[in-house]
């Protein structure tokens, strides 16, 4: 365990190694990962998603992808939450001499809660709709390396974080396909005020 | 400098969501939610709207700030967002009725659908009227009326 756990500060190290070498990658990080644009921008890809479909039954099925996706993000952000009340564990900089694009924060690295919430929305969107996933995972990816980078993270932080947020998103799916007819009927009743 | 992102952070949400609503929409034909009559026309408005409210948002000033300063919680951000994006919502469907004031012929079929050919006040007032009369014990006929037209009956089912 202690052995994987150096591992784990070892890649951050390195990766975080690479800050200050290439000003445009710094900048861009620290864009990346930022507590507001990948969010943002995946909402914004969801709410998009609301729209689309070549016909009702399409839309449909992406709009259940979307109130899955809305209720996991809520569910990973709260496992997380709980999780940091029984774990604790320090986050990279305060272990390593390590540069940093980013404030400091104090709460548990321990799961990582951006892994959480952007996994969950990236899955169920997955499960409801593949080809529109694929840039929700391209921007959770992109979101956790750039945490990693900047030394926030250790890679198993997102691992766990990752994994949760795909467990939760996917109980979501498995549970609305369970109470059906109760998100058809909340899809019929924005459909009655032409909002779905 | 506001002593907290939040106005900031709402700014951008509302124009944003007011650039995705144009770009979903002329990207699905949905005539009614559009400003302008062309969707080419509405689709570069909706992009350059969205990239023009992250671009000011994240160059005006420095966003990498904890939330025990100017910044916002995960749960502040995500309860921003459905105010922002609500009041997006709310304008762009007034804005799009007004800008379209003379689209629309009834029957209106039930959901998104309805605005390929019709503004979305006036499919709203068109869907509702048959239920406030019949509330008011107005309706001629007497007849509650249909939750949804029969094609829209028949996906359900499917």
């Amino acid at each position: 365990m202690e052995t994987l756990l150096e591992f784990d500060g070892r890649i951050v190290v390195w990766l975080n190694g690479g800050i200050g070498r290439f000003a445009g990658l710094d900048w861009a990080v620290y864009l990346a990962v930022s507590d507001y644009l990948v969010p943002l921008a995946m909402c914004f890809w969801m709410l998009g998603l609301w729209f689309f479909g070549k016909d009702c039954q399409e839309r449909g099925r992406n709009q259940k992808a979307v109130l899955a996706a809305a209720i996991a993000l809520g569910f990973a952000n709260l496992a997380v939450l709980l999780l940091d009340q029984a774990i604790f564990r320090g986050r990279p900089f305060t272990r390593f001499d390590l540069a940093t694009l980013f404030y400091e924060p104090t709460d548990s690295s321990f799961p990582a809660n951006p892994a959480a919430v952007a996994f969950a929305v990236a899955t169920a969107t997955w499960l409801g709709n593949r080809r529109a996933s694929i840039l929700l995972v391209g921007l959770a990816v992109v979101w956790c390396l750039a945490r990693v980078y900047s030394g926030l993270f250790y890679p198993s932080d997102i691992l766990a974080g990752g994994l949760i947020g795909a467990g939760i998103a996917w109980l979501v799916t498995l549970g609305m396909r369970r109470i059906e007819p109760v998100p058809t009927w909340v899809l019929n009743g924005a459909r009655f005020l032409h909002l779905a | 400098m506001a002593d907290s992102f939040v106005p900031d952070y709402l700014l951008l949400v509302f124009f944003a969501s007011c650039g995705v609503f144009q770009l979903a929409a002329a990207c699905n034909g949905l005539q009614g939610l559009l400003f302008f009559k062309g969707r080419r026309t509405a689709f570069i408005f909706g992009a350059a709207l969205w990239v023009a409210a992250f671009a000011w948002f994240f160059l005006s000033e420095p966003r990498n700030q904890p939330d025990t300063g100017l910044g916002l919680t995960g749960n502040q951000q995500f309860g921003f967002f459905f105010v922002g994006s609500g009041a997006g919502l709310a304008f762009t469907l007034l804005l799009s009725s007004l800008r379209n004031l003379n689209l629309g012929k009834g029957p209106y079929p039930i959901g998104l659908d309805t605005l390929r050919q019709s503004n979305y006040l006036r499919a709203l007032y068109g869907t509702l009227r048959p239920w406030v009369a019949f509330c008011l014990d107005r309706s001629p006929t007497k007849d509650k009326p249909a939750w949804s037209d029969s094609s829209q009956r028949r996906e359900d089912q499917e």
